[in-house]
């Protein structure tokens, strides 16, 4: 039954002409009306034409009127849909297609159409209206524009339905093929298990809640197996406490993320760098600084008071201070040059063999039975200079014996274990220890020394710390006062 | 002038022997102890303690030494939180200033002095105390 409001008003459009033209003006952006028997003519009403940009008075009532100002893939479109829906009055038509505007512009037009047929069925006329979404599309290109670029997708879950939308962009940034169709449970599958997908399930969950939003950076393994960083966004719509619709953005950051790890490693590089600057310019000042004091408190004692050190004393001191005194230049010297030659390139080591081989030269001299134990499995292999490694387990197994406790049998154990990316080496002896407490700040320093002995120059350890660097690997120490140290070290594979 | 007995605590045997030769020539020390480190000074100090016997009065500290350094020596001794008051130079190669400063932040502490020190410095140094 109709209305009676809507009844007065169909009479009213037959009666009166400027109700017509009222919503032909105003509601659509163009009303043609064709004749399928004599396809040359067309009626398209004035509005049709400004909306264009063309001035009605100087365009004929003819289809070829339009055809050349739309887009040749458009007409060809628009025919083959045109010709679907008067075989088939389901098939809708309702298509965008985009004219040439008369001032040069694109302009999108929705067209809608339906067919009048006669009383046989068959189609004699053609009905359509033209809604200009020009506008709507510029801004969405702009939109794709700026997504495209900045790397940033969205996607709209419809709870309801269960439908999940992803934008053109979020399906580039998961590399997934064209007739992918995403669902919630394979879009928490491409996080990375373990924290991300935790985290995005969790944030998921609570959102569906509460409605509030999340902003997640997380890490997703993409179609093709590639792992990308992510910013995550999203939020759930909440109709009377329960979720409706859930939306999002999601952007690709790898390069900024991995721009940011790559800062943060050259930071650290130039701390080492920084700290080996400070510590060697304290080792110029102070220790060159000894030698040459020394020097030249003997000489003016000598110019001033030549009695108070006897000659034959005097001259003595003095050779050995000026021993002394090159000495800290060579080792100076050869600092500079280690830090110079770190570019060398590395080669596969196989630590048990250095191990071996340098255990040998050590058991040579070896008069009171100290036990070199080589637990190092025999296939492990690390990427570095050679003359470093050597270096560095000569020093380390060397000062295990060298501080070992004279009270009871000396043992060292060298062992090995590896993980994906790293081999790590432990030294563990049962020596005399170091206290911790008091000095692991410079343990690794230059010129300390931790136990009185004859040989200890404070230099070791500051190398080997250097060298170990020097190939990509981290050196720690753990160590008990009268119960012995382990070193471990950490070596690139 | 009042003699002084005097204690220096330097792994540099040499140096040693020089502050020697200079205390000499001021021919102002009493008894006089050398200690290669902060920890062997410490502990044969504490023994001097222990045994009631005279402490020294005066002392020459160096900072970079083996086992306790300079610094360590100077913690141990403010946790004692003696009631005798002792005078203790530095003497360092040491010219940073922030060393200079650190030292002086301990009561003990009278002075900083930075080697090679001479005759003038520490004559004037040991008139003060």
């Amino acid at each position: 039954m109709m209305h009676y409001l809507e009844s007065e008003l169909v009479d009213l459009i037959k009666t009166n002409g400027s109700i017509f033209d009222f919503i032909g003006d105003t509601v659509l952006d163009g009303v043609w009306y064709w004749n399928l028997e004599k396809p040359e003519d067309e009626w398209m009403n004035k509005r049709f034409w400004i909306n264009l940009g063309y001035d009605p008075a100087t365009m004929p009532h003819a289809s070829s009127s339009w055809q050349r100002l739309i887009f040749p893939e458009d007409l060809i479109q628009s025919k083959n849909l045109l010709q679907a829906h008067l075989a088939d009055p389901h098939v809708s038509y309702d298509l965008t297609v985009r004219y040439r505007h008369f001032r040069g512009t694109v302009s999108w037009i929705r067209f809608r159409g339906t067919a009048i047929r006669n009383e046989a069925g068959k189609p004699i006329r053609m009905l359509g209206i033209h809604t200009d979404i020009t506008e709507l599309m510029d801004k969405n290109s702009i939109l794709d524009a700026c997504n495209s670029a900045a790397d940033i997708g969205y996607w709209d879950l419809d709870i309801v339905s269960g439908k999940l939308y992803w934008s053109e962009v979020t399906r580039r940034i998961h590399e997934v093929p064209n007739d992918f169709e995403p669902n919630v449970e394979q879009a928490i599958q491409f996080y990375v298990e373990g924290e991300s997908r935790e985290k995005i399930s969790a944030a998921v969950e609570q959102s569906i809640l509460d409605g509030m939003g999340y902003d997640l950076k997380l890490q997703i393994k993409t179609f093709n197996g590639e792992k990308k960083w992510v910013r995550s966004l999203g939020k759930a719509d909440l109709h009377e406490g329960r979720p409706v619709r859930m939306y999002g953005t999601f952007q690709n950051i790898t390069k900024s993320q991995k721009a940011e790890e790559h800062l943060n490693e050259m930071l650290q590089v130039y701390e080492k760098q920084n700290d080996r600057l400070k510590n060697f310019s304290y080792i110029v000042a102070h220790n060159l600084r000894t030698h040459a004091g020394n020097i030249k408190s003997l000489l003016d004692l000598q110019s001033s008071n030549p009695e108070a050190i006897e000659v034959s004393e005097m001259l003595r001191l003095l050779r050995s201070t000026s021993g002394n005194l090159l000495e800290t230049i060579d080792n100076l010297t050869d600092v500079a040059m280690m830090n110079a030659t770190v570019g060398d390139e590395l080669i596969e080591v196989r630590l048990f063999d250095v191990a071996e081989s340098i255990i040998n030269t050590l058991n040579l001299n070896n008069t009171d039975n100290y036990s070199f134990v080589n637990k190092i499995e025999k296939e492990v292999k690390v990427k570095a200079i050679p003359a470093y490694i050597d270096s560095i387990l000569l020093n380390l197994l060397s000062n295990a014996q060298k501080y070992r406790k004279l009270s009871q049998p000396g043992e060292v154990v060298i062992s090995s274990f590896e993980d994906q990316n790293f081999v790590e080496i432990q030294i563990t002896d049962n020596g005399q220890g170091i206290d911790m407490e008091r000095n692991r700040h410079k343990l690794f320093g230059m010129y300390r020394t931790f136990h009185r002995h004859p040989e200890a120059r404070g230099l070791g350890l500051f190398i080997t710390k250097n060298q170990v660097e020097a190939i990509g690997g981290e050196i720690f120490v753990d160590s008990v006062l009268n119960e012995g140290t382990t070193f471990k070290l950490k070596f690139k594979k | 002038m009042i003699k002084k007995s005097i204690c220096i605590i330097d792994d540099d045997p040499t140096n040693v022997l020089i502050t020697k030769a200079l205390l000499n020539l001021i021919d102002s020390q009493g008894f006089m102890l050398t200690y290669s480190d902060g920890k062997e000074a410490y502990d044969g100090l504490m023994n001097l303690c222990k045994n009631d016997e005279a402490l020294p009065e005066v002392y020459f500290l160096d900072i970079n030494m083996p086992i306790w350094d300079g610094w360590d020596f100077l913690d141990e001794v403010a946790k004692l939180n003696s009631q005798k008051p002792v005078s203790i130079f530095v003497l360092s190669s040491s010219n940073n200033p922030e060393d200079a400063a650190r030292a002086l932040t301990y009561n003990n502490v009278k002075g900083y002095l930075v080697k090679p020190v001479t005759l003038e410095v520490l004559k004037k140094e040991f008139d003060q105390i």
